[in-house]
Order: structure tokens, then C-alpha cells, then sequence
């Protein structure tokens, strides 16, 4: 028993002296190469951080061709990132005559694109905000003011050149009018392609997608119908099959039972 | 009234020859308040930029600790060169922003601890609606109280201590508990069932620690022959240019594990990982922690720093030769006596803070024990081997027998120490040490190997 003990003990201490090796071995790397230097993760703001995976929650995308303005993701969003307004077309289809998602409120949960019944309404991998690393300078910011002003599509073409330019390249007319549509210090964070009229070339990725999940389904679709097809035309098989899906099935047996009495 | 030599001459100094008492209270106050958050506080900061950083090597991480202080400088020059031109603002912000010592505040992320004592100040300080309200409050300034008492007899030098008593030992021990009270303060007050179990195991934890921590110290003042930590740091003084060959700790293999006793209870008393099971976030949300915010909880979160300075403190006062340089002791002896205490300070500090890096070291590499393991840390195997060390302690002062005069150290008078011949002093380490070897070696053959993945890690199974 006293061996077991002293065997009990030096374990103990043998293996935290062995988990201390280990913690040591990074920490003199560590130092050895200058803080952090081996460091798995990132500083963010100062480095650029990298898209997780394929299936990551970003900024929000709103085909404007497809959107119905129905306020259903107006609803379902539980922080109101949605201004929008309706107008009719020539042969009277409703169409967003704007379309603004407020990507500083938006917390990423994705309500909205389920509750979207046109599928209109869907996400991008696209995720950053800090502008020292945007590619393509698709987000704006806004204050509460310049919120409720509309742009039509001309606008929107123009604020999109001139937000990708450096600001020393335009010229005093085109900074003044970038100047009164938007705002560095506002609170308000708005995606270009929010308002539906994204980049040609990302319209052309989304369609793309939309495409060729369309043609997946519709192969599945087809694939399925084919083997059931198969499966009903021999009568010889359907009738054997009958009886065991039969078996396996659970019949809903005995009725439920009476409400308890009140 | 007699409290000390520099309360006395501080009192005399505010109120004449015959102060009254509230100007001994308040050059009480001065004198060992003073020095305590001078250096306490401090100390605080220091554990914890040491632990972020250590915790980010450690761990292959940035962590919060990059952050320098040029924000906080162009605040400062917005605000008080408010009249110049805004790019003028602008060079002179990066002016200073270049100075040397920005860099080093950089490195060391003190913008963060700057950030972090105004966020904790601005936030909102909420009180339950069911806690229990005096309770709730006080025992933030409790818990700080037990990490702070206990300094006022730990001797930072031949002159710098608050509170000189006869049994310092006893006093440091038992202001420290005060801890336990707060926490179960804390807990009580928050009327929170987590915060409840967070203080009872708390409660038990820090209560059976004590016993291996007691144990550890009546060690040492058996040895010493003293409860006057003074006395004891005067002990361990040794006259060859290795004073280190004088410490406690190299004096018996014995009073070696107790101070491994004492440093492992300590830790446990500091409700550090691995024996933060009293404040799990993941199962108890922080247990005594949970209702508290802003400046209440950033209480706890110094009191905690300070009182893992406190214990590497008593550790290295009782073991490591307190406040003594490892080096050519006598020498700084006869310094003047203000460069002396600056160096003894600065070693006092630098030993704790040495052991302050082994217990971030040990938390940022072992998971948290559960409960029953805590225990059994404690009395299966911390309070046997405490008393069994105890016992050899004893052993090996008989077996020594003589009692030589000793020397005088500094300012404190000699006191009657253990003789041991270089060569007893080899034997009482040579024959502990091949005892223990080899009832190991017999519990090795006996009882199974390492796990295979520790015996890959330690480099054993190669
Ligand atoms: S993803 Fe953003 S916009 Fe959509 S519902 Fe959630 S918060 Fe609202
Ligand atoms: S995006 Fe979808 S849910 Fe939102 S208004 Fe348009 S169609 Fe309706």
C-alpha cells in the first residue's frame, strides 16, 4: 500500500513535470524568437484574418431582381438591419426601389435568408469590415441622416467607382458629392451589393451557383424518379416488397388515449 | 505607544514628543499602508502582464497584450495641447510615440492594463436583487484585506518591514486566511446557487490547505528556532561568498518538500488552475465570481495577484533566504544601508516573482483537478508527506545534536543555530534522498510504468 502510494505520487509529479517540458518548449521558442512568433493565431485588425470555411455566415447579399419586398426578413431579423422601400414596375411586379442592410447592426444568425420565400436574400463568405484589408471596398458607412437617402442605379455605379478610388484621385466635385452620400464616421455600415445592384462579376458567381444547384436537384430529382419508376414496373418485385414494407412500416395501432378527464 | 520605530518617529514628527493617538493611527497608517501599495499594487500589475505573456508563449497565442500606450498619448495630447493646430497634435503624437520607452510599453501590452482599469472602472457596478447587500459588498475589500495584511511582516529588507512582531510566522498565516472568509462572503452574498457552491468548495478547499501549509511552516520554525520571520531570513545567512549554500532550502532535503509542500498548498490557497475549481467557468460560471462587476470584481482579480505574490513571498522568506542576495551576501551587508535595503528589496521581489512564473507556468499547463481530486491532493498525499517531513526535520536536528552560538546578521542579534559539520550536512542530504530513491525504484517495480503518452512527452520512453 505505502508502494502504491509513492508509486501514486511520483507519477503525479513525473507527469506534470513532463506537461511542464512541453509548456516550456513553446514558451522558449516563443521568446527565443521574439513574442508570438509561433503563435497560431492572429492579431487580427493588424494582420488579415482568413475565411474559416465554405459554410461561413458572412455580409449579405440581396438579388434585387428576385426580391419581392414582402418584409419578411424585415421581420424575422431580431435587430431591424432592413430598410427597404417598394416600388412598381411598368407591368406593376413590385421591385426594391432600395434596399439597404445595416451590416453594423447585423449579427450574421441567418434568419433572414430563411425566412426570404423568394430565395432573393442569401450570404457571402465575405466578412470584412476593417478597411485596411477589404479587397473591393463594397461597405459604406452611413449616419443616421444619410440613411434615408435614396440612390438610384446610376448613383449606385457612381458611388461604387469612386468608393474604390483613393480619395486624393477625385476630383473636388466627385468628393463633395461622395461626401454627402456617405459618411467615414457614420454608424451605420451598408453593404453595396445590399441594396441589390451588386458587381456584374458577382452577380455572374451567384447566378452561376443558383444554376448549377438548380441543375443538382433537378439530376437528383430525376435519378429518384427513375428508380421508382424501376422499382414499380415489375409487378413480381412490387408485389414481394409490398408485404415487407408493410411489416416494417409501424401501423399507428391502438387510437390515443382519451383525454384526461377535467 | 510603541509601534515601531518609524510609526513612532512619523507620530512625533505630525504631533510633537507625546503624539495623540490619532496621530500614532495615522502614521500608522502611512507607514504600513505606504509601502504596501507601493509595492503590493505594482506587484499586481506585474503578475499580470507575466501572466498574459507567459500564458501566450505557453500556448501559441497572441494574447491581449500587444496593445501600447500611443492611444492613451494622443488622448492625452488632444486634451491638454488642445490650442495647437491638429497636425501640429498629430507630429508631436508621434514624436512621443517613438521615445524608447514606447516601444518597451508595446512589447509588454501596458495599454492593455491601462484599458482594462478604465473599462473596469466604467463599468456598471450591480448588486443582485437578492444578494445579501453589506455582505456582497464587503467581501471584495475582505479578500483584498487577507492578500494585503499579510505583507506588513514579510520583511522586504533589514529595515523595511511594517510590522515587526516576535510571531510573524503565526501572523502571516492567519491574516492570509481572512481570504476564505471573503470568498465565502461572496458567495453567500450573491444569493446565487453557483456563487453558493463556488464559496463552499472554496471554503473547503482553502480550510484543508491550510493543514500542509501549517505544517510547512512549523518546519521552518523548528528548524529556525523562531516564529520572527527576521529572525529566519537572519538564519539562513551564510558568511562564504555562496550565501545561497545558507538557505533553508538547501539545508535538508526535508525542508526541501516542504517548500514544495507549501508551494503547491499555496497555490491551492491562491484558487489558482489547477485548483480553480472554486471559481470554474465552465461548470459553475465563475462560482463566487459570477454577480460581480466593475470595480468589485477587479478587486478580486488584484487581491488574486497579490496573493500569489504574497505566497512565492513567504516561500522564498521562509526557504530561499528571504530578502538575501544568493550572492556575495556579505558584501551588500556592508552597503550603506539604503543601497542594501534597495538591492534586499529588489531580491525579495525577484524571487517571488520567480516563483510567481512557475505557478502561470503550472496553470497554463495543467487542467483543472475535480473536486474529490483537490481532496485527495490534500490529504492523501500533501498533509502525510508534510508530517513525515516534519518528522525528519525533527530527526535530523537530533541526529545533528549540537547547537553552535551562530552569527549576527546586520542589525539582528545571533541566534543559537544548528552546528552541522559539512559532512553531517552531506549526510543529512545523501541518506533521505537514497531512502526515497530507493522505495521508488521498489514502487516502479511493483506498481506499472508511466502512461505511454507521458513517458513520449518526458522523454522517458526513448
Ligand atoms: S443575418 Fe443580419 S440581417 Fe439577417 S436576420 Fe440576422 S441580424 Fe438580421
Ligand atoms: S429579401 Fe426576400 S424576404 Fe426580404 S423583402 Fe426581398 S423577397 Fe422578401
Amino acid at each position: 500500500m505505502i508502494l502504491a502510494w509513492i508509486n501514486d505520487i511520483y507519477e503525479g509529479v513525473a507527469s506534470t513535470l513532463a506537461g511542464m517540458r512541453l509548456t516550456w518548449r513553446f514558451f522558449w521558442e516563443n521568446v527565443r524568437r521574439r513574442g508570438g512568433a509561433t503563435a497560431v493565431t492572429r492579431l487580427y485588425p493588424e494582420q488579415p484574418a482568413e475565411v474559416v470555411g465554405e459554410r461561413v455566415r458572412g455580409h449579405l447579399v440581396n438579388d434585387a431582381a428576385r426580391c419581392i419586398v414582402c418584409h419578411a426578413c424585415d421581420k424575422a431579423c431580431p435587430v431591424d438591419c432592413f430598410v427597404m422601400d417598394l416600388e412598381r414596375t411598368a407591368d406593376n411586379k413590385p421591385r426594391a426601389s432600395r434596399f439597404d442592410i445595416d451590416l453594423a447592426k447585423c449579427i450574421y444568425c441567418g434568419l433572414c435568408v430563411r425566412a426570404c420565400p423568394t430565395g432573393s436574400l442569401s450570404m457571402t463568405p465575405a466578412f470584412e469590415v476593417e478597411p485596411r484589408h477589404q479587397g473591393q471596398p463594397f461597405l459604406f458607412r452611413r449616419n443616421s441622416a444619410q440613411l434615408q437617402l435614396r440612390l438610384a442605379e446610376p448613383d449606385m455605379q457612381r458611388l461604387r467607382q469612386l468608393s474604390q478610388l483613393p480619395r486624393a484621385e477625385l476630383s473636388a466635385e466627385d468628393r463633395a458629392w461622395l461626401d454627402s452620400v456617405t459618411d467615414p464616421a457614420g454608424e451605420h455600415l451598408i453593404g453595396i451589393f445590399g441594396l441589390g445592384y451588386y458587381t456584374p462579376e458577382q452577380k455572374a458567381a451567384v447566378e452561376a451557383e443558383r444554376a448549377r444547384k438548380k441543375a443538382e436537384a433537378a439530376a437528383k430529382a430525376a435519378a429518384a424518379k427513375a428508380a421508382k419508376e424501376a422499382a414499380a414496373s415489375p409487378p413480381a418485385a412490387a408485389s414481394a416488397a409490398a408485404p415487407a414494407a408493410q411489416a416494417s412500416s409501424p401501423q399507428p395501432a391502438a387510437p390515443a388515449p382519451p383525454p384526461p378527464a377535467s | 505607544m510603541n509601534l515601531g520605530p518609524g510609526v513612532d518617529a512619523l507620530a512625533r514628527f505630525l504631533a510633537g514628543p507625546e503624539p495623540a493617538w490619532w496621530a500614532s493611527a495615522l502614521a500608522a497608517c502611512i507607514v504600513w499602508l505606504g509601502p504596501l501599495l507601493l509595492i503590493v499594487l505594482p506587484i499586481a500589475a506585474l503578475g499580470q502582464i507575466i501572466e498574459r505573456k507567459v500564458a501566450a508563449a505557453m500556448q501559441r497565442r497572441h494574447g491581449p497584450n500587444t496593445a501600447g500606450l500611443d492611444g492613451l498619448v494622443r488622448f492625452l495630447v488632444r486634451c491638454l495641447c488642445w490650442f495647437l493646430p491638429r497636425a501640429t497634435q498629430e507630429r508631436l503624437t508621434a514624436r512621443l510615440c517613438r521615445l524608447p520607452g514606447m516601444q518597451l510599453a508595446r512589447r509588454l501590452g501596458l495599454g492593455q492594463l491601462v484599458a482594462d482599469g478604465i473599462k473596469m472602472l466604467g463599468k456598471e457596478d450591480l448588486i443582485p436583487g437578492n444578494a445579501d447587500g453589506w455582505v456582497f459588498r464587503l467581501a471584495p475589500y475582505l479578500a483584498m484585506c487577507g492578500a494585503l495584511l499579510p505583507f506588513a511582516a514579510i520583511p522586504f529588507g533589514q529595515h523595511l518591514v511594517a510590522l515587526e512582531v516576535p510571531v510573524a510566522a503565526l501572523y502571516v498565516a492567519a491574516a492570509g486566511g481572512l481570504t476564505v472568509i471573503a470568498l465565502f462572503m461572496a458567495g453567500w452574498g450573491s444569493g446565487n446557487k453557483f456563487s453558493l457552491l463556488g464559496g463552499m468548495r472554496a471554503v473547503a478547499q482553502v480550510v484543508s490547505y491550510e493543514i500542509p501549509v501549517g505544517l510547512a511552516i512549523a518546519g521552518v520554525v523548528l528548524w529556525c528556532g523562531s516564529m520572527d520571520l527576521q529572525r529566519i531570513v537572519a538564519s539562513q545567512y551564510n558568511a562564504h561568498w555562496a550565501s545561497f549554500l545558507g538557505w533553508n532550502f538547501f539545508q535538508s532535503p526535508f525542508l526541501a518538500l516542504l517548500a514544495v509542500i507549501l508551494f503547491v498548498a499555496g497555490l491551492a490557497e491562491c484558487q489558482r488552475t489547477p485548483f480553480d475549481m472554486a471559481e470554474a467557468e465552465s461548470e459553475l460560471v465563475s462560482g463566487f465570481n459570477t454577480e460581480y462587476s466593475g470595480l468589485r470584481w477587479g478587486l478580486f482579480a488584484m487581491a488574486e495577484y497579490a496573493e500569489m505574490f504574497l505566497v512565492g513571498a513567504i516561500i522564498a522568506t521562509l526557504f530561499l533566504g528571504g530578502y538575501q542576495s544568493p550572492f556575495g551576501e556579505p558584501a551588500i551587508i556592508a552597503l550603506p544601508a539604503w543601497l542594501a535595503a534597495l538591492i534586499h528589496a529588489l531580491m525579495l521581489t525577484l524571487k517571488a516573482s520567480a516563483l510567481l512564473f512557475v505557478m502561470v507556468w503550472l496553470r497554463w499547463t495543467l487542467p483543472r483537478l475535480r473536486v474529490d481530486q483537490v481532496m485527495r491532493l490534500c490529504w492523501i498525499t500533501l498533509v502525510p508527506l508534510a508530517l513525515l517531513a516534519l518528522f525528519g526535520v525533527a530527526l535530523t536536528m537530533l541526529a545533528a545534536g549540537s547547537v553552535a552560538p551562530g552569527s549576527a546578521y546586520g542589525r539582528i542579534p545571533a541566534l543559537p543555530e544548528l552546528h552541522l559539520t559539512p559532512l553531517a550536512h552531506a549526510l543529512a542530504w545523501v541518506l533521505p534522498v537514497a531512502i526515497a530513491a530507493l522505495l521508488i525504484v521498489l514502487a516502479r517495480r511493483q506498481h506499472g510504468r508511466l502512461h505511454p503518452d507521458l513517458a513520449r512527452l518526458s522523454g522517458a520512453g526513448r
